[in-house]
């Protein structure tokens, strides 16, 4: 099974995709960074999703800011504690004595060559530790990421909240040389879970009904903000290439971030453009391909998660 | 008693001089040496730094190298090629190649755990492009407290080097 490590802000969505990782990967440690909640609330809500889940693997808490921009400050669709609409259990030890980018160091250098990182959130740790240690890029088979959009944005109209909420942490992870994986917000959008797949969570255990009432909430407030009829399941999406390359159609292609000011901050500007090797004026190619860039999804991912939350519910002591 | 100190550098030539008054003054106590992208691409920056500790006998004192670019900025501000034309600073400094090797801990993980452990104060002293400690103060957050004492060479009050009002290492 392939190691994994994920970094996240655990949010609803994290939750599933911790959830999906556990039954699929070897999930090796998590780190936190700040995002869709206070960096203090996002590591609290990890370490009770472990205690939740069984899961006996260290957690760090990583990054409480961007590396260079001022923190989005404001609401959140993840509500006041990041993790709205359930009762969790309470944390049943503390982080790790270390930074995140340590935990990433250390896992990276035990699995040399084989390590997966998953980045559901803000990428402003795995940018450090890549700054840190320059060999970190040669340690890791991967870095699969939510993050981006070719389309439709959700923090702006056209910036998704990953990316804008560090675009020069992303900017570096994307040039960094490393394998790198990307499903943006145009592709999981349409990963969604309606409230009747909700509802039919319902029938399992603790850790099935405290999912659909998370997932609840989450439902709600997508309704509530950006009047949506489904749930997206954006994080998970992320461990797809590790867990059934099937699920989501890539395609290699060049990503850049937009570090300007202004209207295009934080936007991932693809080239999806399928051009000849030639110049024309200012028709020309952008750069090699850095990326493997999610399109299609398939209608088999959504069964394939929620399956993964009963199983993994069902093995639960 | 002496005083500990680390230098955070770009060797560099100047940097090359710091490092020989640290290693060899009688009243200071050079704990280690990080390199940082700079003055030369680090690789050079440790392999300049290592040759002149080497140089002076002094090859116990451990080097450490750290970030290979800026944090932030994919690029480097500075066209180094400039610098080599004027031959401010060379590549590879003048004195026999190094005997001794870099440390396998990078610099930042070296300035956490060495500020982490200590006992008794040490200064930190950084020459060159600030990211070594910008990355050790995200990394760790009672770093900045750790620290007792930080003394730069870097910025410009009345003219720069890089613009007319812009020092290189800032």
């Amino acid at each position: 099974m392939t190691p994994v490590l994920l970094d996240c802000d655990p949010g609803h969505d994290d939750a599933v995709a911790l959830i999906y990782a556990a039954r699929h990967l070897d999930l090796r440690a998590i780190t936190t960074v700040f995002g869709n909640q206070s960096l203090e609330h996002v590591t609290r809500n990890a370490l009770s999703l472990c205690r939740l889940v069984q899961l006996d693997i260290p957690v760090a808490a990583g990054a409480d800011r961007p590396l260079v921009a001022q923190p989005i400050h404001g609401g959140t669709i993840h509500g006041k504690t990041g993790l709205d609409g359930a009762e969790l259990p309470e944390p049943d030890r503390a982080p790790a004595d270390m930074h995140a980018v340590e935990l990433i160091l250390r896992t990276a250098r035990a699995h040399r060559g084989e390590l997966v990182i998953a980045a559901t959130g803000a990428l402003t740790n795995v940018a450090l530790a890549l700054a840190t240690e320059p060999r970190l890029k040669d340690w890791l088979r991967g870095i699969t990421i939510m993050g981006g959009t070719t389309g439709i944005g959700n923090v702006t109209e056209i910036a998704e909240f990953n990316i804008y909420a560090d675009p020069e942490a992303a900017d570096r992870v994307l040039r960094a040389g490393v394998p790198a994986w990307l499903v943006g917000l145009d592709v999981t959008r349409r990963v969604g879970v309606t409230a009747a797949d909700i509802a039919s969570l319902r029938g399992g255990g603790v850790l099935a009904r405290t999912m659909a009432d998370l997932l609840d909430f989450f439902l709600a407030s997508l309704q509530r903000v950006h009047g949506l009829s489904t749930a997206s399941l954006h994080d998970p999406c992320a461990l797809v290439p590790f867990i059934d390359p099937s699920l989501i159609e890539y395609r290699q292609c060049c990503v850049q971030v937009s570090l300007d000011p202004g209207l295009t901050r934080g936007v991932t500007v693809a080239d999806l453009r399928r051009l000849r090797n030639v110049q024309l004026g200012q028709i020309r190619p952008t750069g090699p391909a850095n990326v493997h860039l999610a399109r299609e999804p398939s209608p088999a991912l959504v069964p394939h998660i929620l399956a993964a939350i009963r199983e993994v519910d069902a093995r639960l002591t | 008693m002496r005083r500990k100190l680390i230098i955070d550098c770009d060797t560099g030539s100047d940097d090359a001089v710091a490092i020989m008054l640290a290693a060899l003054h009688p009243q200071l106590d050079l704990v280690g040496v990080t390199t940082v992208n700079g003055n030369v691409p680090v690789e050079n920056c440790t392999d300049n730094s290592l040759r002149v500790l080497d140089f002076i006998g002094r090859g116990d004192i451990p080097v450490y190298e750290g970030l290979n670019r800026p944090i932030a900025r994919a690029d480097f501000p500075i066209p180094r090629a400039i610098k080599k034309s004027t031959g401010i600073h060379s590549k590879e400094l003048p004195i026999p190649p190094a005997r001794s090797r870099k440390r396998d801990m990078a610099a930042v993980e070296f300035l956490i755990e060495t500020y982490r452990a200590a006992t008794e104060e040490i200064a930190l002293v950084p020459v060159g492009p600030l990211s070594n400690i910008a990355a050790a103060i995200a990394l760790d957050p009672k770093f900045v407290e750790r620290v007792p004492e930080i003394v730069i060479m870097g910025g410009a009050h009345h003219h720069g080097n890089v613009t007319p009002s812009a020092e290189f290492n800032i």
